[in-house]
């Protein structure tokens, strides 16, 4: 029987044993193939090969922009607070507190509030985690149970990370040991069951313990300043703080941005709007935020911290920073575009989330055929109270396009801010949609932000008139502990679901903490003692650098050239799908015709996360040549630590952006920056205040129409007092834009000249500049700016002597049309030609950057002039309107004969970008040669407007120059006298006879005449040592500048 | 009076440590095939873990060390020589202490155990660096207990069951527990086998087989199970088509999708030694212990792990032969109780790396690293080569059957 019944247990191992050998037979030689494959895709892996952005040349091949490989220190904040005893004691601290607790209070009170957390006992955790209650056994309810549960557990890891019972990456041996004596002795403080559990009970044991968490703590504070003073933290003189108080209030500062990012992403997961569309007090007040405030560990003062952060951020930043810029460029390029149409997309701001991208791809929604506005759009959805009637009735007049009495007939002009007059908001607002593609966004960005200031203030007060409704009709379980309204239930919960990823995903991004080039030693620091520095991580990046001149501080053309930008979060959602397919790709080994096509495809459109681009100026208007395209490696098989192993195969090289060179000369640009950043005094009536607090551009041209340079001030390098205001404030490119009424003045009055003398006027013809009714001196109602009145003026005299009357008489005698001819001829009210397309741009991509304002005649395209705007806009004033740029391109015009479009830049990687065609100007030689040598006279005439600084005798060459001014708007000095504004001008050339150097020097908002301000500041420039020598290296005689 | 144990040779009796061990082993009649595939298998295991350790370091990873296993290998082969030296009658009088002793250790897991990975199924040994998992223990306590009960019963009739499936349900009731319920049913084949051996009849052993099929169905179907474990029959399930194991390669079925790559990359001839990218890349998890079997595959091919499914249950048969040789009722079932141990542990081990059952933690006995299954497997096979050579007259029924 024995033998019997093993031999069955014989037989069933037999047929165990053929089971599994057949199986292996399956497996490895039947289906070897397949599972080759798989091994090998295991072994198989793909990267990007990042390109190298091209870089931006002045026109003497000098880097002016450049991607440069760095090392730099990066916080990775959550590894901070996990892992960091600051971190663990300031988070711990914070769960226990019910409120956060920063950084620098932690730091003043490390080793008691260290102490204070350990003496901590498992029964206090458990009376925690039970709300309280330790008897109760159970949570109160699931909400609140669950939190409190939550709570627990992380005050429990942040305890063990504190303990540092078990060294990083080994089994947790004493951290379960001393779990297991804690459920038999839970009232021990946890110290001393480390203590225990490391020391074997000995009685000394818990001293010691606490002596090493007193040495470990202070070891982590040592090594943070010394941190702080290797990364260059460096503390304002007079400050008496150290560089390891600033490194944490950067620490602060990046866990106050994680928190907030994940509480504005929080919100609006759970409601389906930003935060930020509230107002602050209707945010606080009418919705609760205990949730928020719970799952972050917040408090009241914390939240409205909050409140206001993102309430800001949105307005400047995605409102008013991408959501209207993208919409008036959308407006700009629509040929259709009116007053509704601006409409149109003024309401966008107001629409749901996703409207933005919606009007810029199918259009915007005409304005009274919108139907949903941000937040009203969910009332009804949003909160566990239902929206009332009155509440939901309220979406109809939140916005002026909302109120259907507005709406039928739809009239776009009755929603405009009313007034009249060439300054109404309508009349501004036409004048700019005149210009169609040549109106530049900025011109209507005034217009659009007081627009949505007005109706801002609408949509908030309709707003809080609708929730303070729901509050009142809300029963109790509606409405929060702090009184305010519920979200829902689905929508709180989807969103708590995620919180934990989201304060992963923002805590993990890093965050450069160290600026410029990295030294030696807290490289060494962070690499040799890792464990110390939990956070810190040095990094390769690869940064876009402008590159200053030796010799300078000050980063040449920085607005000009512009900035770049990482994809936003949102950006990188929207290629989220692209992101996974292309990752998918990578990872097989073995693709087909079809999916490496859509391989490379992806590789070219799937943006890395570093991957910049342009965003204004230089940078974002040649974004297509200057981009590249990023490669891809795979390896095959594993590289093991000698580098052995593994083969790499290129699939595709990267291709590297191209090149751009301008025509820029750096050092004429820095000489003009420095002249406009430290302008030279000038004469006893100068506006030394406008010196203290410059405003204004310079632009050089060559004689062959390239920019050589393009400074403009303030930019974000300059220095503002804490004083300055208006202007002073905004830092733009000023060569191009006219962020305000921008009118040449004096300096506009050669165009009229040469074209009425080519129409027929007698250059003998005498005009009296005398008393004139409303007082002072000039023709009619015009004053002339010698209040004492020139007398009867020819025309060469008028031009010399800028007289006003002289030329009101000859804009009296033009009609509109031939204004508009002659600001045709010369190019106002046209782009200057920066924003010409390389030849080989079909026009299909939208380029951005380098938008400019184009200025012109305003008074739209139908519009007539009457016969006191003619005699004004003779003299170049009320409605005519111009850039620096445009006023060079001009000048260079009238000194050559030929009108021409401007160029930047030069060549782009090996293909040229050649000139403008250059056209004559329909103007006589005989006409244009007589008013040079006027212009010639205005600087070697004694009785020039511009002798007192750009006669030969003063400059040491001769010039053909013209000044202008034109009064702005009164102010009254500290004194309480009135002072009149005004922009000033100088534009000219040099030599006269054969231009090689076209200049346009403009003051804005100065007190002074251009005669006692604007020449000076050109003088300044022109005597630069770097224009010297470029004049110089042209031939141009500049002997007689030495010997001054 | 106690009884006391007498020596063969001598007429004193044996008190003491020498009631227990016997040095004088008739060594000419030791299994020696068995003892040479037994050792030949403990060093495939040592020069495999080497040569993870190896690769491990030449790929920057610090997974798998050679030193702990080699101190594991010196800790557990005393206990082949102490196997090899028990006195038969000591072990068969003290096969319920033995028992009871590893109960008792069982029961202290919860209490004294760590929590490796979500279960609790080791007690820490100072001193000496080991993790004692006792349930390694209790395989040996259950097939000593069986084979003493099953000494005086044939289980013919149902009521003679009642104490033997005691015997293996408390056991597995612990290890389940822990959780760990692929070891608690590896004792269902060893308890099985040990039933069929001691003479059950077959109706009722067929009975017990159908009955426990039934109610592991039923378990799996009204989702009696722990999450995981219901979890990891559902991705078993849906993972027999190789189609869907592979597009659930990054979830569920990452550890079966792993084992049958490396399996099925070995072709006929393997990668070599050391040479697998199971190896290579460190992919594959437990792949010094519970997936060797897959390593083994790769590295020898189907030849290889062909040949190491023929010797290993070789191995089994040789001890199942042993046992048939053995008169002695005990000694037989102790020895048949090792050939079941290793045969359900090879059986299952192999089973799961080929996707034939679902996913669950069992070594390969004498080859995976783990000290608790080096050690017991150790003793075991060292006191089945000395049951089956020492062979002490009895005058049971047995030695007088067929």
């Amino acid at each position: 029987m024995i033998r019997s019944r093993v031999g069955a247990l014989l037989v069933m191992l037999a047929l165990l044993g053929a089971v599994l050998i057949a199986r292996l037979f399956q497996v490895q030689v039947h289906e070897h193939e397949v599972w080759s494959a798989e091994a090998a895709r295991l072994v198989h892996s793909g990267r990007e090969i990042h390109y190298r952005r091209g870089r931006v040349l002045d026109a003497r091949g000098r880097v002016l922009v450049q991607d440069e490989d760095r090392r730099a220190v990066v916080l990775i904040y959550r590894d901070f607070r996990r892992e960091h005893p600051l971190g663990q004691v300031a988070h711990a601290r914070s769960l226990l507190a019910g409120r956060p607790i920063d950084l620098a209070e932690t730091r003043a009170h490390l080793v008691p509030w260290a102490k204070e957390l350990l003496a901590l006992k498992p029964h206090d955790l458990r009376a925690l985690a039970l709300g309280g209650d330790e008897d109760a056994g159970h949570a109160a309810d699931d909400d609140v149970g669950n939190r409190n549960a939550r709570r627990a557990a992380d005050l429990a890891f942040y305890l063990r990370q504190l303990l540092a019972l078990d060294a990083p990456g080994q089994p947790p041996r004493r951290w379960n040991r001393l779990v297991a004596l804690a459920r038999e002795n839970g009232g021990i403080p946890f110290l001393e069951l480390a203590a225990r559990v490391r020391n074997d009970g000995r009685p000394s044991a818990t001293a010691e313990e606490e002596r090493r968490l007193e040495e470990r703590l202070t070891r982590s504070m040592d090594g943070l300043a010394t941190l702080a003073r290797w990364l260059d933290f460096e503390v304002p003189e007079g400050d008496l703080r150290e560089p390891i108080d600033l490194l944490i209030e950067e620490l602060e500062r990046a866990r106050r941005s994680v928190e907030d990012a994940t509480a504005a992403k929080l919100f609006a997961e759970a409601t389906g709007f930003a935060p930020g569309r509230l107002a602050e007090d209707t945010l606080l007040e009418c919705i609760d935020h205990t949730w928020i405030a719970e799952l972050l560990g917040w408090d009241a003062q914390r939240l409205a911290e909050w409140a206001h952060t993102v309430r800001t951020g949105w307005q400047s930043g995605w409102r008013d920073g991408v959501c209207v810029p993208r919409l008036l460029w959308d407006l700009v390029l629509d040929p259709k575009s009116d007053g509704g149409s601006f409409l149109d997309r003024m309401t966008v701001v107001f629409e749901p989330e996703g409207a933005l991208e919606r009007s810029l791809v199918d259009g915007p929604t005409p304005w009274y055929e919108v139907s949903e506005l941000a937040v009203f759009s969910g009332l009804d959805e949003m909160f566990e109270a239902r929206a009332s009637d009155e509440a939901l009735r309220l979406t109809g007049e939140a916005l002026p396009v909302t109120l259907e009495s507005l709406r039928k007939p739809p009239d776009a002009l009755r929603l405009l801010p009313p007034g009249s007059g060439a300054e109404s908001f309508r009349s501004r607002l036409e004048r700019s949609l005149e210009r169609r593609r040549q109106t530049a966004v900025e011109t209507l960005t005034g217009l659009s932000a007081e627009l949505i200031e007005a109706w801002d203030l609408r949509y908030q007060e309709v707003l809080r008139r609708a929730l303070d409704e729901m509050v009142r009709a809300a029963a109790p379980d509606e409405r929060g502990p702090s009184g305010g309204l519920l979200l829902a239930e689905e929508g709180r919960d989807r969103a708590a679901e995620r919180a934990e990823y989201f304060l992963k995903d923002y805590g993990q991004r890093a965050r450069p903490l160290s600026r410029g080039e990295l030294t030696y030693d807290p490289v060494y620091l962070l690499t040799r003692r890792e464990a110390d520095f939990p956070g810190f991580q040095v990094r390769d990046l690869r940064a876009r650098e402008a590159c200053a001149q030796p010799g300078d501080d000050a980063l040449p053309a920085h607005e000009l050239l512009g900035l770049v930008s990482a994809p936003s979060l949102e950006q990188r959602m929207r290629q989220r799908d692209d992101a996974a397919r292309l990752r998918d790709l990578e990872g097989r080994r073995d693709r087909d015709e079809e999916e490496e096509e859509e391989l490379r495809r992806l590789i070219g459109a799937v943006r890395l996360e570093d991957e910049v681009r342009g965003v204004s100026g230089i940078e974002a208007f040649f974004e297509p040549e200057l981009s590249g395209t990023n490669g891809f490696a795979e390896t095959r098989g594993l590289q093991d630590v000698f580098g052995a192993g593994g083969e790499e195969i290129a699939v595709r090289d990267p291709v590297d952006g191209e090149d751009v060179v301008l025509t820029l000369d750096v050092a004429l640009q820095t000489a003009a920056q420095r002249s406009l950043r430290e302008p030279a005094e000038g004469d006893e009536k100068s506006d030394e205040r406008w010196r203290a607090n410059p405003v204004g551009a310079i632009v050089l041209l060559s004689g062959d129409g390239d920019v050589l340079a393009a400074a403009s001030e303030p930019d974000d390098q300059s220095w503002i007092a804490p004083e300055a205001e208006g202007q002073r404030l905004l830092a733009l490119e000023r060569t191009l834009r006219k962020p305000t009424f921008q009118p040449p003045g004096s300096v506009f009055k050669p165009y009229v000249a040469a074209w009425a003398l080519d129409h027929g006027l007698d250059p003998e013809h005498v005009v009296v500049c005398g008393p004139i009714a409303r007082g002072g001196c000039g023709y009619k109602d015009l004053r002339c700016w010698n209040t004492a009145g020139h007398g009867p003026v020819r025309l060469e005299e008028a031009l010399e002597r800028s007289c006003n009357a002289y030329f009101a008489w000859l804009g009296e005698t033009l009609s509109t049309e031939d204004f508009r001819e002659l600001m045709q001829t010369f190019g106002f009210g046209q782009p200057t030609g920066l924003r010409r397309l390389p030849p080989w741009d079909d026009g299909l991509v939208r380029r951005g950057g380098l938008f400019e304002d184009v200025g012109g005649l305003a008074i739209g395209r139908e519009g007539e002039l009457s016969e006191t705007l003619r005699r004004m806009a003779g003299n170049g004033l009320a409605v005519v309107e111009a850039t620096p740029m445009q006023l060079a391109r001009a000048t260079l015009a009238l000194a050559t004969g030929e009108n021409r479009e401007l160029r930047i830049a030069q060549r782009i990687g090996e293909r040229e970008f050649p000139p403008s065609a250059r056209v004559p100007l329909a103007i006589s030689r005989k006409s244009l040669d007589f008013v040079r040598a006027a212009l010639r006279r205005v600087a070697s005439a004694p009785l020039g407007t511009a002798h007192a600084a750009l006669a030969p005798g003063e400059l040491g060459f001769e010039v053909a120059v013209k000044t202008g001014s034109a009064d702005l708007e009164n102010r009254t000095d500290d004194e309480g006298h009135s002072i009149v504004q005004k922009h000033a001008w100088v534009s000219g050339w040099l030599p006269p006879e054969h231009p090689q150097l076209v200049f346009v020097v403009f003051q804005h908002g100065t007190s002074a005449t251009s005669s006692h301000g604007a020449i000076y500041l050109a003088r300044q420039v022109l005597l630069q040592p770097e224009v010297l020598s470029w004049l110089a290296d042209r031939a141009v005689d500049v002997s007689g500048v030495a010997a001054r | 009076m106690k009884p006391q144990v007498w020596s063969i040779k001598g007429q004193r009796p044996l008190v003491g440590w020498r009631s227990a061990i016997s040095l004088r082993m008739p060594w000419w009649r030791i299994d020696w095939p068995l003892l040479v595939l037994g050792l030949g298998f403990f060093a495939l295991g040592l020069v495999l873990v080497d040569r993870m350790a190896d690769a491990d370091a030449l790929y920057g990873r610090d997974k798998i060390l050679a030193g702990p296993q080699f101190k594991k290998a010196v800790v557990a082969v005393p206990f082949l020589l102490l196997g090899l030296v028990l006195r038969p009658r000591w072990v068969r009088r003290n096969a319920y202490a033995f028992y009871g002793f590893a109960m008792v250790l069982l029961v202290l897991v919860p209490i004294l155990g760590m929590v490796r990975n979500g279960a609790r199924r080791w007690i820490e040994i100072p001193g000496i660096g080991l993790d004692l998992q006792p349930s390694e223990l209790a395989k040996i306590g259950v097939i000593l207990a069986l084979a003493r009960t099953l000494h005086r019963s044939r289980m013919e009739h149902l009521a003679d069951w009642r104490i033997p499936i005691a015997l293996v349900l408390l056991p597995m009731a612990l290890v389940a527990a822990q959780p760990d319920l692929g070891t608690a049913l590896t004792l269902v084949p060893v308890a099985l086998g040990l039933f069929w051996m001691a003479g059950a009849p077959t109706r009722l052993v067929a009975g017990v087989v159908l009955t426990g099929a039934l109610v592991g169905y039923s378990a799996w179907s009204m989702d009696w199970l722990h999450g995981y474990q219901a979890k990891r029959i559902d991705t078993w399930v849906r993972c027999l088509d190789n189609d869907a194991l592979i597009a659930n390669r990054k979830g569920a079925a990452f550890h079966p999708y792993m084992a049958r790559t490396f399996i099925g990359h070995g072709g006929w001839l393997g990668t070599g030694l050391g040479q697998g990218i199971a190896n290579q890349s460190g992919n594959l998890p437990e792949r010094n212990c519970d997936s060797i079997f897959a390593v083994i595959a790769e590295e020898g091919g189907f030849v290889g792990a062909s040949a190491l499914v023929f010797f290993y249950l070789a191995f089994a048969a040789l001890l199942l032969v042993a046992a048939a040789r053995t008169r002695e009722r005990f000694s037989r079932l102790v020895i048949a109780g090792t050939g079941l141990y290793f045969a359900a542990h090879f059986a299952i081990n192999t089973g799961v790396n080929l996707g034939l059952v679902p996913m669950t933690g069992l070594t390969l006995p004498l080859i995976s690293a783990g000290g608790s299954s080096l050690l017991a497997s150790m003793a075991l096979l060292g006191l089945a080569l000395s049951l089956s050579a020492r062979a002490e007259p009895t005058l049971d029924s047995d030695s007088f059957r067929e």
